[in-house]
């Protein structure tokens, strides 16, 4: 593996999940992941913060790991490839976001809505996430990013791996017609990203919450 | 969740993307689903819908508004989240020196 000189990082571990407030996050030392077939270990230069964290970190979503370490919007370059990887390079700057696994054979998953997968698997909630200085994550769920630090700075980019994408699946899910209008409620990272997204289309107003709104896209997080 | 139903217009759908909510309230049938106003909720996403947005941002430059935090803050950035201390989007960053 090529990750410099350290065997072990500083992570951040869900010690016992409780309000966010009592401090159920530890900032421990650990092994730096070694990746398994098929997975890149990524160095984290940036992992946004989302609402779905705070539901591991309080309880409110079931532990699915022990001391799981949350964060799943992370940018920053391939460090080390595991067996039978062929797509990636070490140093090729990738995003790794909340879903890592499906098992490709189920009924949603062939009919186009792995989403639904019964046997998904999630970044920070079924495996180590963000909150670290590595982490892994399946080829075959990262995402490719331009090279490109400018105009694409790591800490822009790493929002959109989920507020960004989820955002864009509830617009999808809005079935936004031409000429319909908009309404966001809940102005949090994702309302805040879906509102750059229709703009492209001028037949396509976003007025501001609670006025009379054709669709309608409400945000509490993943 | 009523408030939004109610907004709608007749035939309209209200999305709702996230994965715990609490409970939500009792529903007036005529006033926030009637007029096949529709609800519909989001379930993470799939691999498709991550790289067209992905493409369509960065064509596009789309950004959110972050506020950095260094990574040993992350529990700070969880409780400012919770209570609102910012808008749009924390962000941690490592020292590429250390890391």
């Amino acid at each position: 593996m090529t990750v410099g000189s350290s065997k072990t990082m500083q992570a951040w571990v869900v010690s016992q999940p409780g309000p966010i407030e009592t401090s159920p996050l530890r900032y421990v030392e650990k092994p730096v992941p070694v990746p398994a077939p098929g997975e890149l270990l990524v160095q984290v230069l940036a992992c946004a913060v989302c609402r779905t964290d705070l539901h591991v970190s309080e309880g409110d979503l079931p532990v699915h790991r022990e001391h799981v370490t949350p964060g799943h919007m992370v940018v920053g370059p391939v460090a080390a490839l595991g067996d039978g990887v062929t797509d990636y390079v070490v140093g090729d700057r990738v995003g790794v976001a909340w879903l890592r696994y499906t098992d490709g054979t189920c009924v949603y998953c062939r009919r186009g809505n792995e989403n639904l997968c019964p046997n998904s698997l999630y970044t920070g909630w079924d495996a180590d996430g963000g909150y670290a200085e590595y982490t892994t994550v399946p080829a075959a769920y990262a995402y490719r990013l331009p090279a490109d630090i400018d105009p694409f700075p790591d800490v822009e980019l790493a929002p959109l791996l989920c507020a960004g994408i989820i955002g864009y699946r509830a617009l999808l899910r809005a079935s936004l017609p031409a000429r319909g209008r908009l309404g966001l409620y809940g102005f949090g990272d994702s309302a805040h990203l879906v509102a750059h997204r229709p703009r492209p289309d001028p037949r396509r107003e976003v007025p501001a919450a609670g006025t009379r709104a054709r669709r309608g896209v409400g945000e509490g997080g993943v | 969740m009523p408030v939004a139903l109610r907004a709608l217009d007749r035939g309209g759908v209200l999305a709702v993307a996230g994965i715990y909510l609490t409970d939500t309230p009792p529903l007036n049938y005529e006033r926030e689903l009637f007029y096949e106003k529709e609800l519909r909720s989001v379930t993470s996403n799939t691999r498709d819908d991550g790289r067209q947005f992905l493409a369509f941002a960065i064509d596009h430059h789309v950004r959110a508004t972050t506020h950095v935090y260094p990574m040993s803050q992350a529990q700070q950035a969880l409780q400012d989240l919770k209570a609102g201390r910012f808008d749009g989007a924390a962000v941690l960053v490592n020292d590429r020196d250390t890391a």
